[in-house]
């Protein structure tokens, strides 16, 4: 299925609501009072607009009964019955309302709308390069999900993270010594765990697994992957890169707790060229 | 089916010799190819049916494709993880006879031209394609695909959809890298090159720098990880890419619509892979079989049905319950990377690596 028949279009649609919505979110979060009564009528409309009953529809509303001759024009305006022949079925409309409801009662989180990812300037970073196979694999699997899968995902890592970090620090000191115990990674460590993780949890079925993407994801040869396996010990921090001192490149995989290089030991390979 | 282990090693690449019928030259990455050594075999096929190890070169970073010397019968290509290209003689041992150090980052492809055999080209990640001969050790020229130096905001918007889904932002990553670059088979002055912002751009040598090239969007935004001409229609090319799809384009309807700014559209489009495309390679022995390899740990044989090998049938792959899909090789257990068929004996012998380390060499139309 190409671009032309249907991407391009669903996808800006989108992108307006979320703006839509964004505005919204942003309103109700002022608090009340502030915005006194301007606030009142813009809720009001909002309201309207949000629900999923048809404009053609009178809204009710406990504000629109407030006799103020300022108001005149809000209650006649809202009472106005106005019939859009180029209006969605009052079922789409609905169903549309109802897939926006759980992303409009999220908090507005700090994505944009061109998130511009950090671009590695480093060269020859292996962690630039799992990156990119992690964004294939998510390409390939974003041809099938829905957005409201991802972000639900996204939110339930989010608690899950909120949750460990309150855990650490209700535990105190004596599990902050044992965490210290496993080196720190630096930087390029930590993105080759990030992309790791990423590449795992794309390619691991788990209970947010649509299901359309289960039969793919239990595919035997995806679970004994090996490939998979130390993407899961990269992302558990079991196994990470090994700088070598000599070069300060990164030239193996090893064990942080043991010591112990993991897969293929690295040799130096001299630089050089046979003279003919 | 026969079959090597490059123990220790993860397959990227592979191609026959167009010298031997048999001997193969597979481009390998140990652990996966992320971080380490990279191997370069060279293995016979013996009378026996066994494959076996007759040369091997370690380089110090990871290989992700190979190039035969279409003029020299010992001299193979690789590229490399450290931004260079290596020239080795398989008859002698331990190092190049040539580098070629110019990329900036990891180089994805290299690829000879079989036309104009002084010449081979490559491509990185560093968002160039660069034309060498191995007389030289600078390139003779690089090129740029212009969606990549797009800065003002109406070329911009002819770029990648808009979207404001976080699953989206991933396609913002990855947009200089090119994926591979090939010459045209027909043409000894026509490269071809995908990218990473799933741009698919033609080259024509001959013209100037600020006129030399034509590109259109491929796979909806995401990324073209591969390309490659048909040897028997010279304005046909298949490209495969993160969403799960081959699709075939002629050139002359590409063109014509590149030229007046619209998105072309694919004559034909084959599903069937469960994951990423990585390498398309059409038959050289057929204008309407092509070979596909994926991350599903699949390589798959079609055919093209928008062809009867005559002429165009006005069909797609989609009115067939199969898709069009001839054949599916399962052997590998890792994401399948490379594949080539066998120029030699009974046409349908194909070659293929996988991140496994197998070397596998199957027959594409057994029944």
């Amino acid at each position: 299925m190409s671009l032309c028949q249907a991407g391009a279009n669903p996808i800006s649609r989108l992108a307006g609501k979320s703006e839509q919505l964004r505005g919204v979110g942003r309103l109700h979060d002022a608090r009340p009072g502030v915005g006194g009564v301007r606030d009142g009528r813009e809720a009001q409309f909002r309201g309207a607009g949000a629900s999923a009953q048809p404009m053609a529809q009178p809204v009710p509303h406990p504000m629109a009964a407030a006799p103020a001759a300022a108001d005149a024009w809000v209650n006649q305006f809202s009472n106005m019955h106005i019939k859009d022949p180029l209006s969605f079925s009052s079922e789409y409309q609905r169903l549309y309302s109802s897939y926006e409801q759980p992303q409009a009662v999220r908090p507005a989180q700090p994505q944009t709308l061109h998130a511009v990812q950090p671009q590695y300037q480093r060269q020859f970073y292996p962690s630039s390069y799992s990156q990119s196979l992690s964004q294939q694999f998510s390409q390939s699997f974003t041809a099938d999900n829905s957005a409201l899968f991802d972000s639900e995902f996204d939110q339930i890592e989010q608690e899950e993270a909120a949750q460990q970090q309150q855990q650490q620090q209700q535990q105190g000191p004596a599990a902050q010594d044992t965490a210290t115990a496993v080196p720190a990674l630096d930087d390029e460590q930590a993105k080759f765990q990030q992309a790791a993780t990423e590449i795992y949890a794309r390619l691991s079925p788990g209970p947010q697994t649509p299901p359309e993407m289960e039969a793919k994801l239990h595919n035997p040869k995806l679970q004994n992957s090996k490939f998979l396996g130390l993407m899961r010990r990269i992302s558990d921090g079991v196994v990470t890169l090994q700088n070598d001192q000599n070069s300060q490149k990164y030239t193996q995989l090893y064990s942080p707790t043991t010591g112990e290089v993991v897969g293929n030991e690295y040799f130096p390979v001299v630089d050089a060229i046979l003279e003919p | 089916m026969l079959r090597y282990h490059t123990q220790g090693y993860s397959g990227y690449g592979v191609q026959y010799s167009p010298f031997f019928d048999n001997k193969v030259a597979v481009a390998t990455g140990s652990n996966f190819g992320l971080v380490g050594n990279g191997k370069l075999f060279i293995i016979d096929i013996d009378n026996q049916g066994r494959m076996l190890e007759t040369k091997s070169f370690v380089t110090q970073d990871g290989l992700f494709d190979v190039a035969w010397n279409e003029l020299h019968e010992n001299h193979v290509l690789v590229a490399q993880g450290d931004g260079s290209l290596r020239l080795f003689d398989i008859q002698l041992n331990d190092y190049p006879v040539a580098i070629f150090q110019e990329h900036e980052k990891e180089v994805f492809s290299c690829n000879w031209n079989l036309i104009n055999k002084q010449l081979f080209v490559s491509s990185s990640w560093d968002g160039t394609v660069k034309v060498w001969t191995p007389m030289r050790q600078s390139s003779l020229t690089t090129l740029t695909p212009k969606p990549m130096t797009a800065h003002n905001s109406a070329l911009s918007s002819k770029d990648i959809p808009m979207s404001n889904q976080k699953r989206h932002t991933s396609l913002s990553k990855n947009k200089n890298c090119i994926y591979q670059s090939q010459f045209s088979p027909h043409d000894p002055n026509i490269v071809m090159s995908c990218a990473g912002n799933s741009y698919v751009t033609m080259f024509d040598l001959r013209q100037p720098a600020n006129a030399n090239q034509y590109s259109f969007m491929a796979h909806n935004g995401m990324e073209t990880l591969t390309c490659d001409f048909n040897k028997y229609r010279s304005h046909i090319i298949a490209t495969g890419g993160v969403d799960n799809m081959v699709k075939v384009w002629d050139l002359r309807m590409v063109r014509k619509m590149a030229a007046n700014s619209r998105q072309p559209m694919s004559v034909n489009e084959i599903c069937g892979h469960d994951l990423a495309i990585r390498k398309v390679s059409w038959s050289p022995h057929h204008s309407n079989m092509l070979l596909s390899t994926s991350y599903d740990m699949t390589c798959r044989v079609w055919q093209d049905l928008s062809d009867d090998g005559r002429r165009p049938t006005g069909k797609t792959n989609s009115i067939d319950p199969t898709h069009g899909c001839r054949f599916i090789f399962s052997h590998h257990t890792e994401f399948v990377f490379g594949a080539d068929w066998s120029l030699w004996g009974q046409p349908g012998y194909v070659a293929s690596t996988s991140w496994d380390g197998d070397v596998c060499i199957w027959y594409a139309f057994a029944r």
